[in-house]
């Protein structure tokens, strides 16, 4: 078959076509068949939404939908924040410092365990004030046995006048980050101080008294500065050195400006003596050295 | 609505809703459905279940025709992918005759019965026997081109080949209708 006779066809010009189309007679269904396809259509046509319901049809979906993306938003929305208190707290040396004799802890600052530069850039802006000889000259303080040296070595007036003055600038950092510790919070953070340094020496069973003395003294005593005082006398008095030392500490934190009475003076001085130098073993200065995370 | 309203403007009516516009429609184009599904399979009971649900399917499509499609197209379009899904039900797929590219290298699929009921003189019933006796590709399209009405082209879409495929089953369709006939003379 030519082209031509193909294109011939296709225009319709076929004897086959022709015959073909003589043999389309009219066909139809049975009335069966004719009768389903009918009543699909018109069952078609009855039931088809109208506008208005298949407005409606939406509805259901939508507002479902629509609370579901609003309690999903208000659920992420009600996630609490992290918090950062605990890296607020163990990265701020601050209460450390706080619990620390004044001197103490001003010449400290720069021996502190690196703390987090966001948290530590005020404070240590704050410690710019602290002159740098005496940070390298009493490097060594640190190292005594018993905290009370340093405190003792100064005249009383000029103590109380560092000690305020260390004890306001400790107030002004405080502000900056939380409220300044209750006495109870201060004597618990003494506490945490004294247990990482009792650890560290290695002396656990100092370091349960130092503990159960330090809560005993933060309860009751906080808002009575002379009883603390005879508290820490009478612990004094009785050889525990190292518990009336934090004693001490706490109360210098809560009353800076306190003057210590005499016979605790004393006291503090014959137990110096009584204590070996350097021993590091029995009672230490929660000392910013030694205190870390 | 009368003979002269095209069927693209019946099944838009339809689509909105105007069941008489079906009517028109079913009964312009059942015959046509009719004859092709009752010569590709050869049984008038599986021809006739088809075209019922050809017509379905056309019912349950009337919201998504478009009327820049040509009705025809549309329609056939629907039978012969039903024709097509028949196909895979019976045999689980399609006649090899679709895949011979070559008409002239078909092999023969099942002979199907030849449509007597329609052939009024021996002409006719030898030209239906040897419509029957093609392979199953080219008949369809030689049926689409017969009955549907259909171009080159759009049988060749809705075979998803090339017109020239299309040509090729043609040309074999037609040469060998002719010798049977000049045989038959």
């Amino acid at each position: 078959m030519t082209d031509d006779d193909l294109d011939r066809y296709l225009d319709g010009d076929s004897e086959l076509s022709e015959l073909y189309r003589a043999g389309k007679a009219p066909e139809a269904p049975t009335p069966a068949a004719d009768a389903a396809v009918l009543a699909a259509a018109k069952r078609a046509v009855n039931s088809a939404p109208t506008p208005l319901r298949r407005a409606r049809r939406w509805w259901v979906p939508g507002s479902v939908a629509a609370t579901l993306v609003l309690g999903t938003s208000l659920y992420l929305l009600q996630q609490p924040l992290p918090t950062s208190e605990p890296m607020l707290l163990d990265a701020y040396p601050v209460p450390q410092r706080a619990m620390q004799p004044a001197a103490e802890a001003e010449l400290a600052v720069p021996e502190a365990s690196p703390p987090s530069p966001a948290l530590t850039a005020p404070v240590m802006k704050s410690r710019a004030v602290a002159p740098a000889a005496p940070m390298a000259q009493d490097a060594d303080r640190q190292r005594d046995s018993i905290s009370t040296e340093s405190m003792l070595r100064p005249p009383l007036e000029q103590r109380r006048a560092k000690q305020s003055k260390r004890a306001d600038e400790t107030k002004k950092e405080l502000q900056g980050f939380s409220a300044a510790p209750a006495p109870t919070e201060a004597a618990a953070l003494a506490e945490q101080e004294i247990l990482r340094d009792e650890a560290a020496a290695g002396a656990p069973a100092a370091r349960r008294a130092t503990v159960d003395q330090a809560k005993a003294a933060s309860a009751d005593l906080a808002a009575r500065p002379q009883a603390w005082l005879a508290d820490i006398e009478a612990l004094l008095r009785s050889g525990k050195i190292a518990e009336a030392t934090a004693a001490l500490t706490a109360f210098q934190t809560r009353h800076p400006d306190y003057p210590l009475p005499p016979t605790l003076i004393a006291l503090l001085e014959s137990s110096r003596a009584q204590t070996p130098q350097g021993s590091g073993g029995t009672t230490t200065v929660p000392s910013a050295n030694k205190t870390t995370e | 609505m009368d003979a002269q309203t095209t069927d693209e403007q019946l099944m838009q009516e339809y689509g909105g809703g105007n069941y008489a516009a079906f009517e028109l429609l079913y009964g312009r184009h059942r015959g046509p459905v009719l004859r092709f599904y009752r010569r590709q399979t050869g049984s008038p009971e599986v021809a006739e279940e088809l075209l019922q649900e050809a017509f379905m399917r056309l019912i349950n499509a009337r919201q998504s025709y478009r009327p820049e499609a040509p009705f025809r197209f549309f329609l056939w379009r629907l039978v012969r992918n039903l024709l097509v899904d028949h196909y895979r039900r019976q045999s689980r797929s399609l006649p090899s005759s679709y895949a011979d590219f070559d008409p002239d290298q078909a092999a023969a699929d099942e002979r199907v019965q030849p449509d007597q009921e329609a052939a009024t003189d021996q002409q006719l019933q030898r030209l239906l026997t040897l419509v029957s006796q093609l392979p199953c590709a080219q008949r369809e399209a030689f049926l689409l081109r017969e009955e549907a009405g259909l171009s080159l082209a759009e049988i060749a879409e809705l075979a998803g080949v090339s017109s020239d495929t299309i040509k090729s089953r043609l040309r074999y369709a037609i040469t060998k209708l002719r010798r049977g006939m000049e045989t038959c003379e």
